[in-house]
């Protein structure tokens, strides 16, 4: 169901079809935030994403004005350089800061600026390490791997006590940290020495083919409409292969809710609750049809849809064997013990 | 209209054999029939009575897989059978695999274990070396949305009135009866075993206790209490 099919049923519920009382636009708004209570009542909603390395970001961009005017909601912007505040002017390197200043400008930088993340590689040393984008709705990680070797999770502040080489340090990365949580990106540390380069067309791994649409926060599982393999299919076309890239499974947030056809990120057996907590929420707001009556039931309602819920959550672990232990017990052997042929002794 | 949509009209007041508002046809039975599906949904969900096999071909070095019903949703894997092989893979999570070997990745041979990742797809360890074999997944499936007369309800008889209950509720909730929507959705919890807010049960005080004064357990004894005069 998409946006404007669950607001028809919520507008059912309210009985204000034609938007007389709650607007198009608060209920929006309503149906977001409950989008994020049922993310806190489920749990993650987990994913898997193959980046590749080195990175492609859509646009770059110096000012934060110009973010708006960039697309950051179809792909992924980069915020090239560093900004000066005191002068407010947009700045490469150390010396320029010491030179605005009237200083003598003698600080060097361990190497070379770039405005698009890949060009860390182009150069001899990058003179910080290059981000690696994660899809926009990225919370948390769960297993991060470069080269399919797991990464540890690290901190800047970490890496910094650790070594004074940070910046353009290279190497094989064994850790990542993540400088802030409003940008969504990690960056590896040390950074990749090497990358392999992608072409678009010929053999070897493929951004994508000119028959696919694919988008910019897939990676793993691209919708290939020239290829019988597709995730219809249920198979994950690894496109990117998790080689020499950076294969990161996570728990994310859902995706706001902007046009009609938009659709939630949760299933579709899920979405009402998402609707409960909408309609309790509508009936609450100061309007004219405020009812502290239906308040209660749509809340009681949603309160058994989250109990159902963590029920279910429970229920999606029945396949799991547990077996109690203590440290120095070993874990249970899922190897069979070897048996003899069913057909045994051969019958003649 | 199927059975459940008459009982629901028939609780509501509506005349089944002329209805007036909701007319047996897809438009006329909307609400209904939404009602009755967010309903069958979460009974599915909660019971897991409706399960069905998916069939993966797993092809080598592809770890991760999506799960992609044509008819419903997947809701949780309940177990998955290698064939040729004639193996059960035991379901992990991504910790007891890094644990197993950190570099889980790069093990390939005859899968063994599963993860599942999110609602609808699943990593397998070890990669498979080669593309031979097929998975047999069996699943609790949410069954997708009736939308005709003649489709397939896929529900057990016993939850049929929780659903009827239900869809009962959300129709008075539709006109505003807080009360009697709330009385017809305690009773759909009721049948489906979810507790409701504040249940009854919680003011209860549990307590155990022995009776000393209970010998029966060495036989009769008469306790002969001297008598005066």
């Amino acid at each position: 169901m998409d946006w404007s099919e669950q607001r028809t049923r919520i507008r059912r519920f309210l009985r204000d079809p034609s938007g007389n009382i709650w607007s198009d636009a608060l209920l929006l708004r309503l149906f977001n935030n409950a989008q994020y209570d049922l993310h806190n009542q489920l749990g993650a909603i987990d994913d898997v994403l193959v980046t590749r390395v080195p990175p492609m970001y859509q646009t770059a961009y110096l000012h934060d004005w110009e973010w708006a005017h960039n697309q950051h909601a179809t792909g992924y912007p980069y915020l090239a350089l560093s900004y000066h505040d005191q002068s407010q002017k947009v700045l490469c390197y150390t010396w320029e800061v010491e030179n605005i200043a009237r200083s003598t400008a003698t600080t060097g930088d361990p190497g070379t600026y770039y405005t698009q993340p890949w060009e860390a590689w182009y150069v001899d040393t990058p003179a910080k390490p290059p981000p690696l984008w994660l899809p926009g709705q990225f919370h948390t990680a769960k297993f991060i791997a470069y080269d399919k070797d797991p990464l540890e999770v690290t901190t800047k502040k970490e890496v910094q006590q650790d070594d004074r080489t940070w910046k353009a340090r290279k190497g094989e990365p064994f850790a990542y940290y993540r400088e802030e949580t409003l940008e969504n990106h990690i960056v590896l540390y040390p950074t990749p020495s090497s990358v392999t380069w992608v072409d678009i067309t010929g053999d070897g791994m493929l951004i994508y083919d000119s028959e696919d649409t694919a988008d910019s926060e897939t990676g793993t599982v691209i919708d290939a409409e020239a290829s019988i393999l597709s995730q219809k299919e249920g198979l994950g076309v690894d496109l990117f292969g998790a080689a020499a890239n950076l294969l990161v499974i996570f728990s994310s947030n859902p995706q706001e809710i902007v046009f009609d056809a938009d659709t939630t990120d949760f299933a579709p057996y899920l979405q009402k609750y998402i609707e409960y907590a909408t309609l309790e929420s509508a009936f609450r707001a100061n309007t004219d049809g405020y009812a502290p009556s239906l308040i209660d039931f749509w809340e009681t309602r949603k309160q058994l849809g989250y109990q159902a819920i963590r029920k279910f959550m429970q229920k999606r672990k029945e396949d799991r064997d547990y077996q109690l232990r203590t440290p120095v017990t070993p874990a249970k052997s899922t190897r069979r013990r070897p048996r003899l042929p069913d057909a045994y002794p051969a019958q003649d | 209209m199927n059975d459940l949509e008459t009982n629901v009209l028939q609780i509501i007041g509506e005349d089944t054999s002329s209805p007036d508002v909701f007319t047996d046809d897809s438009t006329g039975m909307a609400q209904i029939r939404d009602s009755i599906n967010d309903a069958i949904e979460e009974v599915v969900m909660l019971t897991g009575s409706h399960k069905r096999k998916y069939q993966l071909s797993i092809r080598a070095d592809k770890n991760f897989y999506n799960l992609d019903f044509s008819d419903g949703d997947v809701a949780w894997i309940t177990d998955v059978w290698l064939l040729p092989t004639g193996r059960r893979l035991v379901q992990k999570d991504f910790i007891a695999l890094t644990d197993f070997n950190p570099r889980w990745l790069y093990n390939s041979a005859t899968p063994e274990r599963y993860c599942p990742i999110g609602l609808d797809k699943m990593c397998i360890h070890p990669v498979p070396s080669t593309s031979t074999g097929t998975l047999e997944i069996t699943c609790v499936v949410i069954p997708a949305r009736y939308t005709t007369d003649t489709d397939r309800v896929h529900l057990r008889n016993e939850y049929k009135w929780a659903v009827v209950d239900y869809a009962v509720a959300e129709y008075f909730a539709s006109r505003g009866d807080a009360k009697r929507a709330t009385d017809h959705l305690s009773r759909y919890a009721k049948r489906l075993g979810l507790e409701e807010q504040y249940p009854a049960s919680q003011e209860r005080l549990w307590r155990l206790r022995t009776d000393k004064r209970d010998n029966s357990w060495i036989g009769q004894s008469s306790v002969q209490e001297s008598g005066g005069s």
